[in-house]
């Protein structure tokens, strides 16, 4: 059985891409809509190795999702993939406890060798 | 052509032709009406010095063969919907990125996604600017209307702290 990874993202697309990504690299994938979901399925989930998170979603966003499971003391590793570029939003994402952050669209060979980075 | 207009082109090109490899982007006059199109995304944006929004609209088979998590399958609608909306968020985010190389900060909403025969801007407004993208799959029609004051899009601020398409940081 592989490592597990959590995909948070609310594009049905996105998740099904990062599940192609990573399946065949040999990762686990469960994933999870929202913040919200994405916060319970972090609870729920042991043993995972990595989450990947988009910023801005429904009902919670990725950061303030972050940011609980930092406070809950989940160490976790976060990688954000968004859309988003700004410096300001990405050094907001590092204090909330991620540990890196690609710009959409992403390369899928790049995302996996940031997660072999991260989470082996 | 209007300076305004030519920059306004020039930042619509270089954010959409980059989301598919090989697009290429025209701007075209707004009032051709676009048919064969299935589903429009449109998405808005504001701040406070910008505000607009964005609408993309292509034949579902075009969708179809630039989804990025499909081979040979037929796509269901709901995927259709959801990689439309997904690329006017992309599509949408490098524009974003554009103005924020220009300090000109805007935060955007959801998009929604609307499925329909043809599709017309009907709009008095002149700001609306229409362009054909151009893919090895077909071609995508997309509008923006960018309120924006104009000597605010000449030249990016080198200073201004943005990072690309593809990028990636690692703490």
């Amino acid at each position: 059985m592989g490592k597990k990874v959590l995909v948070v993202d609310d594009s049905a697309t996105v998740r099904d891409q990062l599940r192609r990504a990573l399946t065949p690299a040999g990762y686990d994938v469960v994933d999870a809509r929202d913040g919200v979901e994405g916060l319970e399925a972090a609870r729920s989930h042991e043993g995972l190795s990595m989450i990947i998170c988009d910023v801005h979603m429904p009902r919670m966003d990725g950061i303030q999702m972050i940011a609980a499971l930092h406070a809950e003391g989940n160490e976790v590793p976060v990688l954000m993939l968004t859309t988003e570029g700004q410096a300001q939003l990405i050094r907001q994402a590092k204090t909330a406890g991620a540990r890196g952050w690609i710009v959409k669209p992403f390369d899928p060979g790049l995302l996996v060798k940031a997660v072999q980075s991260l989470a082996d | 052509m209007q300076i305004y207009e030519q920059m306004l082109d020039d930042i619509a090109g270089r954010s959409a032709s980059g989301l598919v490899p090989g697009a290429s982007v025209q701007h075209q006059p707004v009032d051709q009406t676009i048919g064969g199109t299935d589903l429009v995304a449109v998405i808005g944006f504001s701040g406070d010095v910008a505000r607009g929004s964005l609408g993309v609209s292509a034949p579902s088979a075009v969708i179809a063969a630039t989804h990025p998590a499909i081979d040979d399958a037929a796509p269901t609608r709901e995927q259709l919907e959801d990689w439309l909306a997904e690329f006017s968020n992309q599509l949408l985010g490098r524009l974003k990125g554009e103005l924020i190389q220009r300090n000109v900060p805007v935060w955007m909403s959801t998009p929604l996604v609307l499925r329909g025969v043809k599709v017309r801007v009907v709009s008095s407004n002149e700001r609306v600017r229409q362009y054909r993208m151009r893919t090895p799959h077909g071609d995508f029609t997309f509008w923006l209307d960018l309120e924006c004051p104009p000597e605010l899009l000449g030249a990016p601020d080198a200073t201004a702290e943005h990072y690309q398409a593809g990028e990636m940081l690692l703490f």
